[in-house]
């Protein structure tokens, strides 16, 4: 099986990445080669397999959905990239009519 | 090794500050040559030993572990310490909380120190996908130290520190100690909370000790195991189960047809041992057939890789990490910041996630590979069945040179072919150094879950049999 660039970067920015140029042609081919390799799983017969779940088989966990001191407001503000008024800072997302 | 530390401070032949400022003036004078530390923290730990010099002056010593030095690879957060998992989109950041590990480590009076170099993400099985600096084998320096956590080996090895945290999703503990001659384990998965570890797999990812001694490797499990509330995958203490840790007639399973491509060294490394257990420990070996880990590798990139996929979406530069500067939009700072943030094969892993997590390819990839997961573990029950534990090699062969296989990523992603199946099937794994007359060689015991203690008991016959050549660096 092989993949098209066209395909790779159309994955590219499924996952929020953006190739352009050689970076593009070398992760095509990378992806086609990695892709060959791992479609081997296809001859297993898994008929009637279940799927893994946790390593073993732990169930969902649930607790009380309590209070807790946990990250402080310095906290964000001391990792965010900008922050301002309290708030973190993103380029407009809503687009006006001006 | 730690024990014996332990005993000096206690007599007072040694102080915790004295035994700091020996290791960081000869990791002051060496390390420019092996690149295990982008940086010591040294204030930091210096501050730590003073403490600990205060508890064993007032008789008020934690235990076995306080004032021992601890490295800490760069993917295991501290509040208020730099931890940038050897990438750029983590740039400077300071995390504002610490792993569970961290504190069980520090109420143990541990002097954690420094950021050990890794690949990116953790990503790599060689250290050279770190975006910060290269790593040597202490052993040559012109040999890989492996990876990920190719920082934490070699730092242990090169004598800088008694003991290293790494973590392991395929492979990453206990194939650069392999390669080092030290001791790697990956616990049971869910013993060892990671909370705190920056997430590659979920559910792969154990954090673990890589030391000079199996003791060692004991000590630090035993600190560090324990549920946590907080990772939703750890283990209730109460879902233990005990393992006999000295069964008395031992059954050692080796799957020959598994590790036939194995170099001759490896192999011979391999017989040797399997001749003193028999002869030493009496043991029974048993060939144990494994169908279904040929598989192994093929599943455990599409597994790693899609859960990667989605643990990486949170690196989108909006509440922390690099930040694309003048975005034209929203997209646009997710994509810049992603794009520049990312190295190369933390790229082709999110893209080999995604695929195989999108529409039409799911059952095909992800479903199917978890399917086949679950034959894997399967193989590993039946063989428990007949055996108390299982030998392999850690690796098909010695460590290989840097350089290497940067240029082939199916070809690094095969060096990893005995190590991920025990991450696949949750089982602990240890890997000891094996007989060897060159670059060292790792032998690895699996056995089933919660049988770390019989794996130490394993491990610690066939390190006194064949003592390693600890590196002198000059």
């Amino acid at each position: 099986m092989s993949v098209s660039a066209a395909e790779v970067q159309r994955i590219a920015h499924l996952s929020k990445l953006n190739l352009d140029g050689s970076e593009l042609e070398k992760l095509t081919e990378d992806f086609n080669q990695i892709l060959g390799f791992v479609a081997q799983i296809r001859e297993v017969n898994v008929e009637g397999v279940p799927a893994f779940e946790h390593a073993l088989g732990l169930e969902n966990v649930r607790r009380e959905d309590d209070t807790a001191a946990e990250l402080t407001h310095e906290d964000i503000r001391s990792i965010a990239p900008r922050f301002e008024a309290g708030y973190i800072v993103v380029p407009q997302v809503i687009e006006t009519d001006e | 090794m730690i024990r014996e530390l332990h005993e000096k401070f206690t007599k007072k032949e040694l102080s915790p500050i004295e035994y700091l400022q020996e290791k960081l003036s000869f990791i002051q004078s060496h390390d420019s040559n092996i690149g295990a530390f982008i940086e010591t923290e040294a204030e930091e730990a210096t501050e730590a030993a003073r403490q600990s010099e205060v508890r064993f002056a007032s008789g008020a010593a934690k235990g076995l572990l306080d004032g021992i030095p601890v490295g800490i690879k760069d993917n295991i957060v501290t509040r208020g310490r730099k931890t940038e998992c050897a990438s750029r989109i983590l740039a400077g950041y300071r995390s504002p909380f610490s792993a569970h590990v961290i504190e069980k480590l520090h109420a143990g009076g541990v002097v954690a120190m420094g950021r050990l170099n890794m690949d990116e993400f953790a990503m790599g099985s060689s250290t050279e996908n770190s975006s910060i600096q290269k790593t040597r084998n202490p052993h040559n320096t012109d040999y890989a130290p492996g990876g990920s956590s190719g920082g934490s080996a070699a730092a242990v090895a090169a004598g800088f520190v008694p003991a290293a945290l790494g973590s392991d999703t395929g492979g990453s503990i206990r194939q650069p100690a392999a390669f080092t001659g030290t001791v790697g384990l990956k616990p049971t998965y869910g013993t060892v909370s990671r909370y705190g570890l920056i997430a590659f797999a979920s559910s792969l990812d154990q954090i673990g000790p890589l030391t000079i001694t199996v003791d060692d490797s004991r000590l630090l499990y035993e600190a560090m195991k324990g549920h946590d509330h907080r990772d939703s995958t750890s283990v209730p203490n109460e879902a233990y189960v005990q393992v006999d840790p000295s069964p008395s007639k031992l059954r050692i399973g080796v799957p020959f047809s598994l590790i036939e491509g194995s170099s001759p060294e490896v192999m011979k490394s391999l017989h040797e041992t399997i001749e003193f257990l028999k002869k030493e420990m009496g043991a029974e070996i048993i060939e144990i057939d494994m169908p279904h880990q040929q598989y192994g590798i093929p599943v455990y990139y599409i597994t790693a890789t899609s859960e990667a996929s989605a643990n990486l979406a949170r690196f989108d530069g909006i509440r922390y990490g690099k930040r694309a500067a003048n975005p034209d939009s929203l997209n646009d700072l997710y994509e810049t910041s992603r794009t520049q943030g990312f190295g190369q094969e933390v790229k082709r892993r999110i893209l080999l996630g995604t695929y195989a997590l999108s529409s039409g390819f799911y059952d095909a990839f992800y479903g199917k590979a978890q399917r086949v997961r679950t034959l894997i573990q399967q193989d590993y029950l039946n063989a428990f069945e007949k055996t108390d534990a299982i030998l392999m090699p850690t690796t098909p062969t010695p460590a290989f040179k840097l350089g290497e296989k940067t240029s082939n990523p199916v070809e690094m992603y095969l060096s990893d072919v005995m190590t991920v199946g025990a991450s696949l099937a949750g089982v602990p794994a240890l890997s000891v150094p094996g007989p060897s007359n060159g670059m060292p060689i790792g032998l690895q015991l699996q056995g089933p879950f919660f049988s770390e203690e019989r794996l130490f008991r394993i491990g610690e016959k066939i390190e006194k049999a064949f003592p390693v050549n600890r590196v002198l660096l000059a």
